[in-house]
């Protein structure tokens, strides 16, 4: 039931957001395709017209989308989150009804989860739909595989904003230190440029790279069109994991809460 | 212990800079209507929030329906229906919405309930819950409370906004549907009206501890004024007999137990008249708890000894 | 049968119920037989626990007063008094002493209060045979 309430609380903003995306991701496809527009079907070149349109759709769409989507991912839930009720002090009545916090966190947490995840699959079907309809022809299938690192950056981006809202004891607030942190964190690949001599003689001679949320979104989908160069699973990893444990340091906070 | 609806030992809960609850020992037996008592701060809801699991106790143990609180806390919400004080739900669905959302947790739900007390209450359940006065808002929370097939309701000042009128209704609606089927109530209320009409058990709570805790029957019963005129009035050592107030010959005594034994000692050792009256609720409430602000917390009995070993 | 109960008074409200209830029989109005009301209607009514109501109807039937079926329902005892004599003239003698104790303060002398009292006893009975004449025309 709880999880019913969570879907109401935030079905208009979902449906926004998705309504938006598709339309961005169909509209920018259709014209990006259009003959002598920016990926109108060239002749010639390293890559030649359909493969082309694909692969300049996928980096130019869906990278920049990544922004946009990171954005709706920490808005969608965020502000009504349990955060928020502290505001409105309904958690006295939620807390009494016959479920485990951990329960209520989890429950919470997930439909947020489901509802990004439709986002981003919606963002990358859209997306593929619109190429196949434009080329007529499915050139890359690989393309859909863009949602798993799409999906990480914003799962990461929305488990950060809803562990603040529980935080901060408000919806508001947990979602303008969620976006403040993400906004910062844009800048890790400058700290990494500085630390390197230090993070080369830290990693014994590996690579390692500071990435931003974003920066994992950019170089999954990227790689995924043209598969040169390293996959970011060492972010898509790492991403991952804060994306989980973000909520269970917002258990830990729920549990121990007195209303 | 399992025979009690609600246990407590020696609950203790500490706020920064205050002792809300200091000790209290609370034996709520199955099946009746308790009254809690106690004037504001008097830590009421602090002891309803730790059995609810809103709030850790510092110290002590409790039990609800012979569950433990804190360890088992999700089987005694699984029983226990509650209205808090606030009467704080969410704003932006209807109470029709709001019984969606409540009736799913609850196994024991009654759809047939809801229709029955949404009627006899005049609820508005299809206007969202920000849009009700507050009177509206508490019969919400009622209704969502006696829908639920609790074995025991616990109510923090469940008149809050509501008419004399809707107060009966919901007397005659525990008295009949809940208490009648052998569930409990447990009232936190300054409406000492409301309690002393339903209540078999009373508790007192001030200062964080039990000044008392009987039948309401048994109250009555016991407690009495008595009132006496005369010159000296000697009297021997009465531990149950408590000095309230004095006026030229005439002393006026809250006394607890054999009331009548007293003002016969009272009358052969001189006084011209010794007269024993009933006490309301009200009256025992504001002496118990006036006595209490007089002396410190621990030594109630001892103006009477002081005035007994005077003479 | 129709009580009425104050529960802000001093007075128990289980003893406010017997007391009416044990009035009425005294009065003729419950004869032996009449059936009471359930425990929980009777609750329900006067707002009151049913704990309370209860209560009362137990001290009652364990009076001698009231009487309980198997099926649940209360009726007036047929024999109300089934108690010896000595039991009987203990469980008045408080209330005579009330009557003595208050006379006495009130000033008035021995012979006062027992016309009282003779006169009280005296309008019971009118009120008896009224309503045994009241049945013997309806029959």
């Amino acid at each position: 039931m709880y999880a019913w309430k969570c879907w109401r609380d935030s079905r208009s903003r979902f449906i926004f957001f998705l309504i938006v995306i598709l339309g961005v991701c169909v509209l920018f496809t259709i014209y990006a395709a259009r003959p002598g527009g920016p990926a109108g079907f060239r002749r010639g070149g390293p890559l030649s017209g359909v493969a082309y349109l694909w692969s300049w759709v996928a980096t130019v769409l869906l990278q920049t989308l990544s922004p946009l989507v990171v954005l709706f991912a920490a808005l969608v839930l965020a502000p009504s989150s349990v955060g928020q009720e502290y505001r409105e002090q309904t958690l006295g009545f939620l807390f009494t009804r016959p479920r485990s916090r951990r329960y209520l966190n989890w429950t919470f947490w997930s439909v947020g989860a489901c509802e990004i995840l439709g986002l981003v699959a919606a963002a990358v079907l859209g997306t593929f739909g619109a190429l196949i309809c434009v080329s007529r022809h499915v050139y890359a299938w690989r393309l859909l595989g863009a949602i798993l690192p799409l999906f990480v950056g914003a799962l990461a981006a929305y488990s950060l904003t809803y562990s603040l809202t529980i935080l901060a004891r408000s919806g508001e607030k947990g979602l303008s230190y969620g976006l403040g942190v993400l906004v910062v964190s844009l800048f890790l690949p400058l700290v990494e440029l500085h630390l390197s001599p230090w993070l080369w003689r830290l990693s014994h001679g590996h690579a390692l790279h500071l990435s931003s949320v974003l920066s994992l979104m950019w170089g999954g989908c990227g790689w995924v069109i043209a598969p040169e160069g390293d996959f970011p699973t060492g972010a898509l990893v790492f991403y991952g994991l804060l994306a989980l444990a973000f909520p269970l340091g917002a258990q830990a906070l729920l549990e121990r809460a007195e209303v | 212990m399992n025979e009690l609806a609600i246990w407590s030992e020696k609950l203790v809960k500490v706020y920064p800079g205050v002792r809300a609850v200091d000790g209290l020992s609370l034996n709520v037996p199955r099946g009746v209507a308790y009254g809690f008592l106690g004037r504001n701060g008097a830590g009421k809801t602090s002891t309803i929030r730790m059995l609810l699991g809103l709030a850790k106790p510092t110290e002590g143990r409790g039990t609800v329906l012979g569950f433990s609180v804190g360890r088992e806390q999700v089987a005694i919400l699984e029983r226990t229906a509650y209205v808090s004080e606030s009467k704080a739900l969410y704003g932006n669905l209807t109470p029709r919405e709001l019984v969606r959302f409540t009736r799913g947790f609850y196994p024991k739900w009654s759809d047939q309930a809801v229709r029955k007390y949404s009627q006899l209450l005049e609820i508005p359940m299809d206007r969202p819950f920000a849009k009700l006065s507050q009177g509206n808002r508490t019969k919400v929370c009622l209704l969502l409370a006696l829908s639920q097939g609790a074995d025991l309701l616990v109510f923090d000042e469940p008149a809050t906004g509501l008419d004399p009128v809707v107060v009966d209704v919901f007397l005659r609606i525990l008295v009949e549907d809940v208490v009648g089927e052998g569930r409990t109530v447990f009232i936190s209320s300054h409406q000492l009206s409301d309690v002393e009409q339903i209540a078999d058990w009373v508790g007192l709570i001030d200062h964080g501890r039990l000044l008392l805790e009987a039948r309401l029957d048994d109250i009555k019963s016991q407690f009495r004024w008595v009132t006496a005129a005369g010159t000296d009035l000697p009297q021997t050592n009465f531990p149950e007999a408590l000095l309230v107030a004095a006026e030229g010959n005439f002393h006026k005594y809250l006394v607890k137990k054999d009331a009548e034994a007293f003002a016969a000692e009272l009358s052969r050792q001189g006084a011209t008249v010794a007269e024993v009256t009933p006490m309301s609720l009200r009256e025992i409430f504001l002496a118990l708890v006036r006595m209490e602000e007089q002396c410190t917390p621990g030594n109630v009995g001892e103006i009477a000894a002081a005035v007994s070993s005077s003479f | 049968m129709l009580l009425h109960v104050n529960p802000a008074s001093g007075v128990p409200t289980y003893l406010q119920i017997e007391t009416q209830v044990k009035h009425y029989i005294a009065a003729g109005a419950l004869v032996p037989g009449d059936a009471l009301p359930s425990v929980r209607k009777l609750a329900a009514d006067l707002r009151i626990s049913t704990n309370t109501v209860a209560r009362a109807y137990q001290d009652l039937e364990r009076d001698g007063v009231l009487r309980t079926v198997q099926g649940g329902r209360t009726y007036v005892a047929e024999n109300p008094v089934s108690f010896l004599k000595s039991e009987r003239v203990r469980r008045l003698r408080p209330y005579a002493r009330q009557i003595a104790v208050e006379g006495t303060q009130l000033r008035l002398d021995p012979r006062e209060i027992m016309e009282l009292v003779q006169q009280e006893l005296d309008a019971l009975e009118e009120v008896n045979e009224r309503t045994g004449d009241l049945e013997r025309k309806t029959r």
